[in-house]
């Protein structure tokens, strides 16, 4: 029906309208309002009175017709707004709201009540609105002390109005109030008519009307164009699908490159227009996130007055746009963490004051693009997080003992707030509490693909901060495979892989009861199948293949982890999100489905769903876990990294400050000289190798234009890496396990940018490619000598070990300073290798110390750093080191250990 | 209902359904299996980007009709959607058969000694040439 058409579109004008009101009372209310203000309300209410009397919903004209009235006097400056009129017209406002959603029953809904409030304010004059503004806002009673003085008048200006509506400051007291009003049975009948007889701006009704109609009409004409969001879903699916069809045309049309001329370029530029077309389409669903952030002005005010503290809210970046679907899903996490702010952060105005700040409390919500997120920020400068109260609070509670307590720094208890049951807050007040905590927020950011991060100084505030994806409609995922179906598993699930290779007596799965667990760090992870789970007959019995390698995804959702074994890890793919379709029933497991690279579908697995399914219960793993060992290092420092890909789908990175140029090449500048490739950079040939060859990982046929070629530093022989693309450069302290995907030529593999990513151990990558020039021989040592290494950063740590090792040397490690003093204080070493730049204590002090000691002051100690020359130099040579080398060149550093190991013989 | 029925057997029996819910037929197709869903659901597949639920008819009416079991065909109806439903929902053949001319009547209602939940996904029952067809109720297979 065409009226239904039209009816929605009231809806969405409507809505519209709303919100300038809103925002306008809201405006008043923080005594932060220009002059044009009062007339935007007074239109906006008046087309929705207009437009409503079109369609005769009659309700709808009534109240808005009550607003309009009082609107007009404000605006003719008959009466001044004040408090509890904001109040009441928010009420209404919102009342309003509900009847448009509503608008084929909304006149069924009952509005007497807000037209007997509306017309006690309107009655109400000038001085007395004032005397009532007078008081301190939030000391509404006051205000309402003073209002029964008037009754007399009110009653004489407006009849039979009972004299008790008028001092109504809050919506309690007005639902007392309803009933009595219902009995004095004039406004249920004819309100209209009352307010019509006081005065009403009739000559503007005409005018409304035609008005909204126009509007109507000029918004067509206007430069954006409403487009109903399935039409963008149906675009969205098609280009998809467009993206699938070139690269099907691209591979059946790779042969012939050369044959057609003129195709590549064809080629090339449908490649990038597709490319070009999803994302100009994923930008259509694009919306500030103001559609948000516009609902907490109100949500803020409500909670002041309701918890008696005094907040201001300031706003930044409400332009920042993100998917529409991901605005939608944000609203109640975002919503939970500005009330939690204001209940939890804020301190009352009282207890600020003796503190020395402002009564007024602070909340910032601020929104922001990051590296092609957005980040959105929930700032509060209230009391600021107790570590005590957490630890304590966790104790009582039972979700870690002491000694665990004792050993956690304070990141993990602040992670702690996001476990399942905990609460800091004294009492559960209804204010933020009851039931729903963090960790429903965190497990809802989760599910958009996000992260929470939470930042605290106790007495100065706390900040929230959300990490979100641009957009949910496509995210990265691995690829499985169980029983030979393929599964999608969201990377942001994704803890860790891990193989387990048979006999390795570090990772064993061992049972328990029937079940199999794996030790993990200190903890017990259980492991399930995921064949077994989804009820999958394997063609062969794989758990009980013991002489295979065994791949376990370590999963997280929330704080829950678990490994899933799984007969093979495919794939790495950007996938598209499709809703689970009506028909499959009830099954847990999958979170949606989507449509692979091959044209298949494939289902996206719910971590969270598999494990109800499996019946995992994780009562005793609410606690995240502790710091343990080499898997987490507090403090080390960041290091910039380069993540790129080769012609598979796996992505790699090195470390930058191993780099000393990257240049871009095409294809055909590779020269063949036997079975090597060379490239001519700058009149110089270079031998470049594909990393891909010598990885355990997937090589594809060649694609793309241009590769890049990446120039090590400080190689005796240069030797270029020849990739594919480039992704990212990410600044982090990389935390990575000694047990994942190890394999010659790479150090170990991290999740950075939420993919699964290989670290490349260069040096081993060019001994594997040119055994003839890298290949380090060692002179062989009659004893094993014992080497402290010391070394803050894991990655450096690791490298460093593996050279070390290679020539026949035992190496001990220590993190830092402090750490290494005490391991030399228990065992007998031949010499350290530190680091300069550690936490704790650095390498400097750490040498000043051997050199100060009686026992070790001969000590062979040798500075590696990963800056060449410079000033350090001097500064760590006067410290008292023997030695001062770059940490990343192999050749010199065994050199230079082995001349260090020397010097110690003769002078021990 | 425009008179006009498409006609295809599964298991041995003939049945028919208002060619006007029909969107397409496919064939060739690729089905992704789906663990861990009701048995009458065979997979997922691909329509051009959009995704297609695709059923067992026989399993999901639970008819006692027991023909020869023909390995798959490949061959399937696809119904059409109701507006605002994003997925489509379709169902395997064994043999596609022809349009079919009716009148508007329903045909015959299944005879008294039918019984059976299967019955709500019956329309009617046409006789046509030696045979007779069992026609489909679309409504009935969108609500399982």
């Amino acid at each position: 029906m065409q009226n239904e058409e039209f009816i929605q579109d009231f809806k969405d004008e409507a809505s519209g309208h709303l919100e300038t009101v809103e925002k306008g009372l809201l405006a008043y209310d923080s005594g932060d309002y220009g002059p044009d203000v009062i007339h935007d309300i007074f239109r906006a209410v008046h087309s929705i009175k207009g437009t409503a009397g079109f369609f005769g919903l009659n309700h709808i004209v009534k109240l808005s017709h009550a607003m309009e009235h009082l609107f007009d006097r404000v605006r003719k400056q008959a009466l001044t707004i004040h408090g509890d009129m904001i109040t009441c017209l928010l009420a209404a406002a919102d009342f309003l709201k509900e009847m448009v959603a509503n608008a084929e029953r909304s006149d069924s809904m009952d509005i007497a009540e807000l037209l007997v409030q509306i017309a006690v304010f309107e009655s109400g004059t000038n001085e007395a609105a004032k005397a009532a503004d007078t008081g301190p806002k939030i000391s509404e009673a006051k205000a309402s002390a003073q209002a029964p003085e008037k009754p007399p008048e009110i009653a004489a200006a407006d009849g039979p109005l009972p004299a008790p509506a008028s001092s109504q400051p809050a919506d309690m007291v007005a639902v007392r109030e309803r009933d009595s009003t219902k009995n004095t049975g004039t406004h249920d009948e004819s309100p209209e008519a009352e307010y019509t007889g006081a005065g009403d701006p009739d000559a503007e009704e005409a005018a409304g009307e035609s008005e909204s109609k126009s509007r109507l009409v000029a918004r067509a004409s206007d430069d954006t164009v409403r487009v109903h969001v399935s039409l963008l879903n149906d675009l969205l699916n098609i280009t998809s699908e467009m993206v699938l069809g070139r690269n099907q045309l691209l591979s059946t049309l790779r042969g012939y490159r050369k044959t057609i001329p003129g195709l590549n370029g064809v080629l090339q530029n449908m490649n990038r227009l597709t490319t070009e077309l999803q994302g100009k389409i994923l930008l259509t669903r694009m919306q500030p996130v103001d559609r948000i952030f516009s609902k907490f002005p109100r949500v803020i005010r409500e909670l002041s007055k309701k918890l008696g503290k005094s907040v201001e809210l300031e706003i930044e970046g409400a332009d920042v746009e993100m998917d529409k679907s991901l605005i939608e899903l944000l609203g109640d996490p975002l919503t939970h963490l500005v009330r939690n702010a204001v209940d939890h952060g804020l301190e009352l105005p009282g207890e600020r004051e003796r503190l020395g700040k402002p009564r007024t409390g602070k909340i910032r919500l601020k929104a922001y693009h990051e590296g092609g997120q957005v980040n959105i920020e929930i700032a509060d400068d209230g009391a600021g997080i107790h570590f005590e109260k957490i630890e304590a609070s966790a104790i009582r509670k039972q979700l870690l003992t002491k000694q665990e307590a004792a050993r956690m720094g304070e990141r993990d208890l602040l992670a702690l707030l996001f476990a399942p049951g905990f609460s800091t807050a004294a009492e559960v007040t209804d204010v933020s509490g009851r039931g729903v905590g963090l960790d429903v927020v965190k497990v809802n950011v989760e599910k958009l693909g996000g992260a929470v991060d939470i930042m605290t100084k106790p007495g100065e505030g706390t900040t929230f901060r959300l990490t979100l994806p641009l957009t949910v409609a496509i995210i990265p995922a691995l690829i499985v495979s169980a029983c030979g179906q393929n599964f999608a598993l969201p990377q942001v699930n994704l803890h860790k892989m891990i193989r387990i290779k048979p006999g390795d007596p570090e990772r064993k799965i061992d049972r328990l009861m029937g079940r199999q667990v794996l030790r993990y760090g200190d903890k017990l992870l259980p492991l399930i199948r995921l064949s077994e789970v989804l009820g999958i007959e394997g063609r062969e019995e794989a758990g009980e293949a013991a002489d295979r390698v065994q791949r376990v995804l370590v999963l997280k959702s929330g704080y829950k982890k678990y490994g899933l074994f799984v007969d093979g890890i495919l794939d790495d793919e950007e996938i598209l999100v499709k809703p689970l379709p009506r028909l499959l029933g009830e099954c847990v497991c999958y979170s949606g489905v989507t449509i692979l690279g091959d044209g298949h579908t494939a289902m996206i697995l719910d971590t969270e769903g598999i494990a109800r399914k499996a019946g995992l219960r994780f009562t005793d793993e609410k606690v995240p876990e502790a710091v343990s060992g080499d898997d987490q290092v507090p403090l080390s420092e960041a290091q910039k990294l380069m993540l790129f890909g080769c012609s598979g789908p796996e992505t790699f990175c090195v470390d930058l400050s191993l780099i000393a140029r990257v240049e871009k090449i095409v294809p055909s500048q590779i020269e063949e000289v036997g079975d090597k490739e060379f490239v001519q950079i700058r009149g110089q040939a270079i031998r470049v190798i594909r990393p891909e060859r010598y990885l355990p990982v997937q090589e594809a046929p060649p694609s793309g234009s241009h590769m890049y070629v990446l120039v090590p530093k400080l190689v005796k022989h240069p030797i270029g890496l020849l990739i594919h693309y480039i992704r990212d450069t990410v600044e982090t302290d990389i935390r990575f396990n000694r047990d994942d995907i190890i394999g010659k030529g790479l150090v170990g593999s991290a999740i950075l940018k939420g993919r699964l990513t290989l670290l490349l151990n260069l040096y081993e990558l060019f001994e594997m490619a040119a055994p003839e020039f890298y290949e380090y021989t060692v002179e062989p040592i009659s004893e094993k000598r014992t080497l402290l290494l010391v070394e803050d950063t894991p990655f450096f740590s690791r490298l460093e070990k593996s050279y070390l090792e290679s020539a026949g040397y035992r190496v001990l490690t220590a993190v830092n300073g402090k750490e290494a003093w005490q391991l030399l204080g228990e065992h007998e070493v031949d010499a350290i290798v530190s680091d300069i730049q550690m936490p704790v204590m650095d390498g400097l002090e750490l040498v000043k110390r051997v050199r100060a000691h009686k026992g070790l002051a001969g000590l062979p100690v040798i500075a590696v750093t990963s800056y060449a020359d410079g000033p350090a130099k001097q500064i760590a040579m006067e410290a008292g080191f023997d030695f001062y080398e770059h940490k990343l060149d192999k050749g010199r550093l065994l050199d230079t250990v082995q001349a260090a190991l020397g010097k110690g013989r003769e002078a021990g | 209902m425009s008179g006009k029925l498409l006609t295809f057997r599964i298991a041995g029996q003939l049945y028919g359904i208002d060619i006007t819910t029909v969107k397409e037929i496919n064939r060739k197709i690729h089905v992704t299996s789906v663990p861990d869903t009701p048995a009458y659901v065979i997979g997922l597949m691909n329509m051009r980007g959009q995704i297609v639920t695709l059923l067992d008819l026989t399993k999901l009416m639970d008819a006692p009709v027991r023909g020869v079991d023909k390995p798959p065909t490949g061959t399937c109806v696809i119904l059409k959607n109701k507006p605002g439903e994003l997925d489509f929902i379709g169902f395997a053949i064994d043999e596609l058969g022809s349009v079919v001319e009716g009148d508007d009547a329903p045909g015959e209602p299944p005879p008294a000694h039918l019984k059976g939940e299967f019955l709500r996904f019956i329309h009617g029952i046409r006789a046509w040439k030696q045979e007779l067809i069992l026609v489909l109720e679309p409504s009935a297979i969108y609500n399982p």
